[in-house]
């Protein structure tokens, strides 16, 4: 069971890291906040963009460290590329997934 | 070259090389595809193997004396010992009068490039060491195992060559496909459910390529890396004096010596095992080969197994026969050795489940991306240049090596419970019932046109459904029986056909609502 750990924290993670990267598109933004939502700010989609990436990345480390590097190299790729389906299904069928309360808007905070 | 021309130029080239090649590239990845759990569906269709596991090991001693008198004078005699996907032992022996410098045995995991076709296969229960009835069938890994790398023709035959130009193919339209895709990362994670036709079927095509990529260009590249030496053979003809075999001896501790021509005797083999596993310091053996049984220069191979990492190197020691000496163990080069770790995330041989049904699921995406290729192809063309005997030529081709073949391999395993017993006629007669039953759904595809779609799908789902109940009926393992004794191998392979058959079903289904809503639309259409 300790095994499998892992692989559900990488797809976690994977998964979260890509739907970040994905609300920075504004195709995307529309399908889930609807035409009249105001586009995401430059430092908004720095900050996704960089917290998007930072998970993926920890997303494959959590697949090496536990995996090791021979079965890790082709379990967290095949991991990422689940979570991107996973991201596209849920943009697709439900993206209120992706609204619970509002959106991230770092540059309306300042 | 302006941009857009080169665009229009690579469009050009994908669209021909999916067209030319796409049934083709199809077959090879629906059967590498199903490659993935081959001893599995192995299981499922020999119930005489359906074996729980011994704790006991297999004396290969035991085995060796039991085959002493028929195999001595062969050229060469194979023990694969059981492991935890195939509970049998196998063993495998050439006829005494074939020729010896024919049969190459390198030690890989499946037997690859040791050519079955030449090999009498006995199967042995590890329990007793008695010798299984001849389960009359090729299996999976007498059949789609082979068909997926060099399509039935033979070991270094033509097939080989066919299925590494489509591996090439395939590695060029990826590429074209990715410089083509004109919104690349702004549709990265865009699929238009909503939409119908065309726009649907590209949406789902990127889907299934793009988000899949790594996977596409690993496991197409690895393929065609497996073979370098048979696709690029000039170099090693200047590296090597000898060529191929040299290297082999060279870079993957081959060993080989000729044959005296004297009787010889025989040391313990399971001596030579233990042996075998303190030089690897973990890890058992899987297969033990004698090379001139009986002879006086014979000698052994022993190879480790590779089901606990992904590096497809199998470490083989070279024994004495007559004596028990070691006469070489060497390990691999580097360079030989990151082309067996390329060759092994292929083959598949470790058992790592999770990996092995990402594996399985991402072959099926390799199918869609062909699959929906070519069905966009048929879409655009209908709509722009409208029905044509060439389009409906093209149509019936699609559907035939896609549903046709999809559903050939269940008329396959259908075959396989309802034929009466028999032996190797029978499997035989298992494979004909493959081709006749692709070459129906050829010519049904071809008189019922778009229809064909729908009622392939439909026959796919009886069939599906058919094969389950099949195997529950005659050999009493239902699903709740295999699943309640641990038998994933049997209980999942009738739950993946139940999957396929529900999905077929349901496409079916799907497709029938769309037909009188489309005859609606050229009703209205016409009246107008």
């Amino acid at each position: 069971m300790t095994g499998a750990l892992g692989p559900i924290a990488a797809l976690v993670l994977a998964f979260v890291g890509l739907a970040l990267l994905a609300l920075t598109q504004p195709g995307q933004r529309k399908a889930v906040y609807g035409r009249n939502h105001p586009p995401v700010g430059a430092a908004s989609r720095q900050a996704m963009r960089l917290g998007g990436g930072v998970l993926v990345g920890l997303s494959v480390a959590a697949v090496l460290a536990t995996s090791g590097p021979a079965f890790g190299v082709p379990l967290a790729t095949l991991l990422l590329s689940v979570a991107a389906y996973a991201v596209m299904a849920a943009l697709t069928w439900t993206p209120g997934l992706f609204r619970p309360g509002r959106s991230l808007q770092i540059d309306q905070l300042r | 070259m302006s941009g857009g021309s080169r665009r229009e130029a690579l469009t050009w080239l994908h669209r021909w090389l999916g067209l030319a090649l796409g049934a083709l590239l199809f077959a090879i990845f629906w059967m590498g595809t199903l490659a993935v759990f081959d001893r599995e569906i192995d299981r499922w269709m020999m119930p005489s193997t359906r074996l729980a596991p011994t704790g006991a090991p297999l004396s290969a001693d035991t085995v060796w004396q039991r085959f002493r008198a028929e195999a001595t004078g062969s050229p060469l005699w194979v023990l694969t010992l059981p492991s935890e996907r195939e509970p049998v032992a196998r063993v495998q022996f050439a006829p005494v009068d074939s020729a010896a410098r024919a049969i190459r045995i390198y030690g890989s995991h499946k037997g690859i490039p040791l050519p079955r076709e030449r090999l009498a296969i006995l199967l042995i229960d590890p329990a007793n060491g008695a010798v299984l009835p001849d389960p009359g069938t090729r299996g999976a890994t007498g059949f789609f195992f082979p068909f997926h790398w060099h399509l039935m023709l033979g070991e270094g035959s033509v097939g080989q060559w066919i299925v590494g130009l489509a591996g090439l193919a395939m590695l060029i339209s990826i590429l074209s496909g990715l410089i083509v895709h004109r919104d690349l990362f702004t549709q990265f994670f865009t699929l238009r459910a909503a939409k119908r036709g065309g726009r649907l079927t590209l949406d789902l095509h990127n889907a299934a390529g793009v988000l899949a990529l790594p996977f596409h260009v690993a496991i197409t590249f690895s393929g065609l890396a497996i073979f370098y030496f048979l696709y690029l053979p000039a170099p090693l003809e200047h590296t090597h004096q000898g060529g191929e075999r040299q290297l082999f001896v060279e870079s993957r501790s081959g060993y080989s010596r000729p044959k005296a021509g004297r009787p010889g005797e025989m040391a313990s083999l399971d001596a030579m095992i233990a042996r075998a596993e303190t030089l690897w310091g973990g890890g058992r053996a899987a297969r033990v080969s004698i090379t001139y049984p009986g002879d006086v220069a014979a000698y052994v191979q022993v190879t480790r197994t590779v089901e606990d990492r992904v590096v497809n190197d199998p470490r083989p020691v070279y024994f004495d026969a007559a004596s028990g000496t070691l006469l070489k163990f060497a390990p691999i080069r580097p360079v030989a050795s990151a082309q067996r770790y390329i060759a092994g995330l292929h083959f598949t041989g470790f058992n790592h489940w999770l990996l092995r049904w990402l594996y399985f699921i991402f072959g099926l995406l390799g199918c869609a991306v062909i699959a929906t290729g070519g069905l966009f192809w048929l879409q655009r063309q209908r709509k722009t240049g409208g029905p044509s005997r060439a389009l409906a030529a093209a149509e019936a081709a699609i559907v035939a090596s896609t549903t046709g073949l999809i559903g050939a391999t269940v008329a396959y395993l259908l075959a396989n419970r309802l034929l009466p017993p028999g032996g190797s006629e029978r499997a035989e007669a298992e494979v004909v019932v493959f081709g006749l039953a692709w070459v129906a759904f050829a010519a049904h595809a071809v008189l019922r046109g778009r229809a064909a779609w729908r009622e392939q799908c439909a026959m796919i789902a009886a069939g599906g459904l058919a094969a389950v109940a099949c195997n529950a009926w005659l050999t009493g393992d239902n699903l709740v029986r295999t699943l309640g004794r641990g038998d994933w191998a049997v209980g999942g392979t009738d739950l993946v056909l139940l999957i396929g058959a529900a999905l077929a079903g349901w496409s079916a289904l799907r497709l029938g609502r769309a037909a009188p809503a489309r005859a609606n639309l050229v009703t209205r259409a016409s009246a107008r």
